[in-house]
């Protein structure tokens, strides 16, 4: 068998996942946790990207909106990515099957192969300029994250085979 | 109005992705500067000078959020009216607009305290909340 999938049933019928599957109200605020930080550390994403495009706070140099906001965006990420594996591992035998899951999951690592390209050049450059492939860093991470937004709220559209999940005996 | 909207099962999905869009830069905005007033984010700006600047991206949130939400409420208006976790995310809205504009306008011009910044990120993260909870509670069908 794969062990991918193997890994999902197991993980997903360990102590935490099920507890949050079986809950009438946590699953709710993990998720609404999940969209508090998304709103307000998203938000902050949105606006680094728009100062790189020169369409906001251009009284600032952008090296100091980046900087400034490094750190809650960090914290930020942390705490929605814990929501978004605490989801994820809840049902992860239907995600394993879910495409727009996977398509999220792979804008991600785009958007973690954007930061190693542009990272140097662009996030922590020295100067207070912007340097020139700014714009084109901050238009590619406004489109892949409004990319994983879109695919975040398509993966509860994708319907579960019921046919294939082997956990939900276990429920 | 609710027969457009029901007739493709796309319109819904997108209506939501563009309040999603919307509440991240209505929500996000204020946040930004509730967290400038608290942790001294972006030094270089003052919390109003940087209110100002926010003010064209909130509003821009702000009609994108109404615009899609009243779309998604139009498409089954008695599911949602009926639903308390709706109900109360319409009070709390109206409170958490009421305040933005008013006492935390104010507040920002004084340079008065961090209580205000509190209460105005509190109020979005009930707005947020009530959103969610809407779909996780059943209303009397």
């Amino acid at each position: 068998m794969n062990p991918l999938l193997e890994f999902a049933q197991w993980l997903q019928c360990t102590d935490i996942p099920t507890a949050l599957r079986m809950s009438t109200y946590v699953y709710p605020i993990v998720l609404t946790t999940h969209l508090i930080g998304i709103a307000f550390f998203g938000g902050m994403i949105f606006i680094t990207n728009l100062r790189l495009l020169g369409v906001t706070l251009r009284k600032l140099p952008a090296s100091k909106v980046i900087q400034s906001l490094r750190i809650p965006k960090q914290i930020g990420f942390a705490i929605v990515a814990t929501c978004g594996l605490l989801m994820a591992s809840s049902k992860a035998e239907e995600y394993y099957y879910n495409w727009i899951f996977w398509t999220k999951m792979s804008l991600l690592a785009l958007i973690g192969i954007h930061g190693l390209v542009f990272g140097r050049s662009v996030y922590r450059s020295p100067g207070d300029g912007v340097p020139p492939q700014a714009k084109l860093a901050a238009s590619l991470s406004l489109i892949l994250w409004t990319g994983v937004m879109i695919a975040g709220r398509g993966i509860g559209y994708v319907e579960p085979p019921l046919d294939k999940l082997h956990a939900l005996l276990l429920r | 109005m609710a027969e457009l909207l029901n007739s493709s099962p796309m319109v819904f999905p997108v209506l939501e992705c563009i309040h999603i869009f919307g509440f991240i830069l209505l929500a996000g905005t204020v946040a930004l500067i509730d967290f400038r007033v608290l942790f001294a984010l972006l030094p270089g700006e003052s919390p109003v000078e940087l209110a100002e600047d926010m003010l064209p991206w909130n509003l821009a949130g702000l009609g994108l959020a109404l615009t899609s939400g009243s779309l998604l409420f139009a498409s089954d208006p008695d599911h949602y009216y009926l639903n308390r976790a709706f109900q109360i995310k319409m009070a709390v809205l109206l409170i958490a607009l009421g305040f933005d504009h008013t006492i935390h306008k104010r507040a920002l011009r004084s340079g008065s305290g961090k209580l205000v910044p509190c209460i105005s990120l509190a109020l979005w993260m009930l707005v947020i909340g009530g959103g969610i909870f809407i779909g996780f509670v059943t209303g009397p069908e």
